[in-house]
């Protein structure tokens, strides 16, 4: 109980089956408070399918998740609450400007009043988009969707972040503030989930690495120690680490 | 509360700027009460005139019509992708099952309650101290057209196919409830297939508390329309399914 | 050639689709229903109520016995009014004592009958009402085949085809091809079981074809112009829903053309539903 409860959030056997085909196996790791973890795999994996667990989309077939050391089933409510996602696709209205879009989405975390107008502008001037508010998503560049995307998801001043691919499409530059962003937050305390393919972006801002196959964990170590065991076979990059671990044979399923 | 409060502006915002509710509840009642008052002018006898006639029973048919705006309305968040940021944060499904249906409600009652009283001062509708229980009847018909609405558009997969086949028995009870045309028979299988129209029955009660000053039937359809509505809110949370919520991934959706 | 190759492909997705049959056999049973519905909107009898008992109904009764298309009923007082909105009585009789008033609501009841008579002389014949009716449904089902074009582009299907040399134009053209075919299949197979099974539809195997061909034309190309206007699959399925409503009154559906008033009888020419139940 004491070994559970030092995690911030642990996943702990995770099997999910949809219709005949098994999708986690097992699914097991823990991410602790102020950290950033690269949950990373290759197609077809399981982590779109952990991450819809972990925020109660779906129910779980066996296994458990815990939250601040009690399952979520106890306290859904209260793991929603400290939780932001960071969606794959653009989740905006686009005939809201961009402030009305933060404003709505944080104000459904119970925050109101005063409170939420200076969240919003925090939100919006974090991510660099406060001289855009009275504009509509529509108008905007890839980049600055992404990023109002992101203020959406941090406006309640989540406790944990997850980030599913979040700088998909975006130039470097964007991509560039959008790093700097999660780096900062991390820095103020947000315990960050990144989901991404691109491994420089988790070389630059990822401490601890878990590496999912086939619906379970093949991989869950500190990066810098998985650096150092791999380069004394050779391979530098995190991304031929990657794949020497996970092969590099097509993965044709999402 | 709150959150509520939240989920049902942004609901209402969606529902009177998309174009569904000004098309469906205030250009299509204008439009065909005064062409059809147009056609039919003269044809009505001594009782009322057919701009009259058109406007008590056109009311109610566009509000049931409205219906499309509702469905769409279910599966709204889904088209926006905005449904996944919604069912991650700590709402209940019923706030925003009740959001959706109160706000449709909303909507539908001010359309519908705008082209009424246009249509009481320009074509003289008789109105007593009874008409209130029209408005009465017209809450209790945007409530149950909200409330079913809500139930089939939180769970359909296809909008497009979904707007065209509802609005076939719609239009159907229209015709027999004289909302087209009006019409008497004394054929026994026709009489019984307008007695089925719950469009003719509204139409009656409307007709009856204007001109005839009874309300013994309008009452009942006010009753029976809630008692309906509340059993299609209690299902619409009852079968609220998050996967289905969320899934934007639908034919007819437009970016 | 791009003309070609998209009209065969979208009739390849066309007819892999069930729906795509199922209007067929749907279709039919919606038409005999709305012809006999509408049948009796210009029926021949008019309906008198009394006010009173049983022995003023009967006392009417006999009065037109000899007439089978006046029917006499017991009417209600407290609800009067409203039966005679309704059109469930054309008049409401109370009680008469005098003769010269009873000899006046006879005339009038008579000149009822008579006027009944020549609405329904002018009003469609049931051939027409099933032929309107399909036309008014096909200019929607036109427009929901022609609108999947928008969708085409939106999913980026449509950039691949201008990637290989093809031009918006010839794209546009397949997509009518193919609704034009498609609804010609299904419009002659409509009519040709309506022909077979329907005592009412009065209308010749050739005549038939023909109407099917034009029928099929004229929805087509105001798919194509609905469509190309709105430039969304949406608002192209509200806009053709809509005017397809105002073709069938104007057209003269439920009340005849002569009967409507100056200005309508002159917008009613825009309709295509007036132009193609003259056919007939």
């Amino acid at each position: 109980m004491e070994q559970a409860a030092k995690h911030l959030l642990e996943i702990r056997g995770l099997m999910k089956q949809y219709g005949n085909k098994n999708v986690l196996n097992g699914m097991k790791f823990y991410v602790d408070r102020g950290e950033v973890l690269g949950f990373l795999g290759p197609n077809g994996a399981g982590k779109s399918t952990t991450i819809r667990l972990i925020t109660g989309i779906e129910a779980v077939d066996q296994g458990k998740i815990l939250f601040e050391g009690r399952e979520i089933n106890e306290n859904l409510k209260s793991l929603q609450q400290s939780l932001g996602i960071v969606p794959q696709e653009i989740a905006l209205y686009n005939d809201l400007s961009a402030e009305q879009n933060v404003s709505f989405f944080c104000s459904l975390y119970g925050v109101r009043g005063k409170g939420l107008k200076e969240r919003t502008k925090e939100a919006l001037e974090f991510v660099g988009l406060w001289e855009h508010r009275k504009e509509r998503p529509g108008k905007f560049s890839g980049g600055m969707k992404r990023r109002l995307n992101i203020a959406c998801s941090i406006a309640h001043s989540p406790e944990i972040l997850i980030m599913d691919e979040p700088t998909v499409g975006i130039d470097p530059q964007s991509r560039n503030h959008i790093l700097s962003a999660i780096k900062e937050l991390n820095r103020r305390g947000t315990t960050v989930i990144y989901v991404s393919h691109y491994m420089e972006e988790i070389d630059a801002l990822c401490s601890r690495l878990v590496i999912a196959d086939q619906g379970a964990v093949i991989l869950d170590c500190d990066k810098e120690t998985l650096k150092r065991e791999y380069e004394k076979q050779g391979i530098s990059s995190l991304e031929d680490i990657f794949l020497s671990i996970t092969g590099s044979s097509l993965r044709d399923e999402e | 509360m709150q959150v509520f409060r939240q989920m049902l502006w942004i609901n209402v915002r969606r529902r009177m700027t998309e174009g569904f509710a000004l098309g469906y509840n205030i250009i299509a009642p204008i439009l065909f009460i005064l062409i059809l008052g147009a056609i039919t002018k003269g044809m009505f006898g001594t009782e009322i005139e057919s701009y009259q006639y058109y406007s008590v029973v056109m009311i109610p048919f566009c509000l049931c019509i409205g219906i499309v705006t509702i469905v769409y309305a279910g599966k709204d968040d889904a088209y926006q992708k905005t449904a996944y940021r919604i069912m991650t944060a700590p709402i209940l499904p019923r706030t925003i099952v009740a959001a959706k249906i109160v706000s449709g409600m909303i909507v539908l009652v001010f359309c519908s309650l705008l082209v009424m009283t246009g249509a009481v001062f320009l074509f003289h509708i008789p109105i007593g101290k009874e008409s209130i229980l029209l408005v009465v009847l017209i809450f209790s018909l945007a409530l149950l057209i909200s409330a079913v609405g809500t139930f089939i558009g939180l769970g359909m997969k296809n909008f497009m196919i979904i707007k065209n086949i509802i609005s076939v028995p719609i239009c159907v009870f229209g015709l027999l409830g004289g909302v087209f045309f009006r019409f008497g028979t004394s054929e026994p299988i026709i009489q019984f297939l307008i007695n089925c129209s719950p469009l003719g029955w509204i139409n009656r009660a409307c007709f009856l508390v204007l001109f005839d000053h009874n309300t013994a039937l309008i009452q009942k359809l006010i009753l029976g329309n809630i008692v309906v509505a509340v059993i299609f809110a209690m299902l619409a949370v009852r079968c609220f399914k998050k996967e289905e919520y969320i899934n934007g991934n639908l034919p007819g959706y437009e970016k | 050639m791009g003309t070609y190759l998209v009209m065969k492909n979208n009739l390849r997705r066309t007819f892999i689709r069930a729906s795509t049959y199922l209007v067929i056999l749907m279709l039919p049973l919606v038409m005999i229903l709305f012809a006999s519905i509408t049948e009796a909107i210009t029926t021949k009898e008019v309906r008198i109520g009394v006010l009173g008992d049983e022995a003023e109904r009967k006392h009417w009764e006999d009065i037109f016995s000899e007439d089978e298309t006046i029917e006499i009923a017991l009417a209600k007082p407290e609800t009067m009014h409203t039966d005679q909105i309704i059109g469930k009585y054309d008049q409401i009789i109370n009680k008469v004592t005098e003769k010269e008033k009873e000899e006046s609501i006879k005339s009038k009841i008579l000149e009822e009958r008579t006027q009944n008579t020549d609405v329904t002389k002018n009003s469609m014949s049931q051939s027409q009402r099933m032929i309107a009716m399909l036309v008014t449904i096909y200019m929607v089902i036109a427009t929901i085949y022609v609108s999947r074009e928008v969708r085409d582009e939106q999913e980026g299907v449509k950039r691949r085809y201008a990637y290989a040399g093809g031009r918006h134009e010839s794209y546009m053209l397949g997509y009518i091809g193919s609704t034009f075919v498609t609804i010609l299949l299904q419009v002659e197979a409509i009519l040709i079981s309506l022909y077979l099974f329907q005592s009412q539809y009065m209308v010749s195997l050739g005549r038939t074809a023909l109407i099917g061909v034009i029928i099929s034309v004229v929805v087509s190309c105001f798919a194509a112009v609905i469509v190309g206007i709105t430039r969304k699959e949406l608002s192209a399925n509200i806009t053709a829903s809509a005017i397809a409503a105002l073709s069938s009154i104007l057209g003269g559906t439920f009340v005849a053309i002569s009967q409507m008033p100056d200005i309508l009888r002159v917008l009613s020419v825009i309709s295509p539903i007036r132009w193609i139940v003259s056919l007939l």
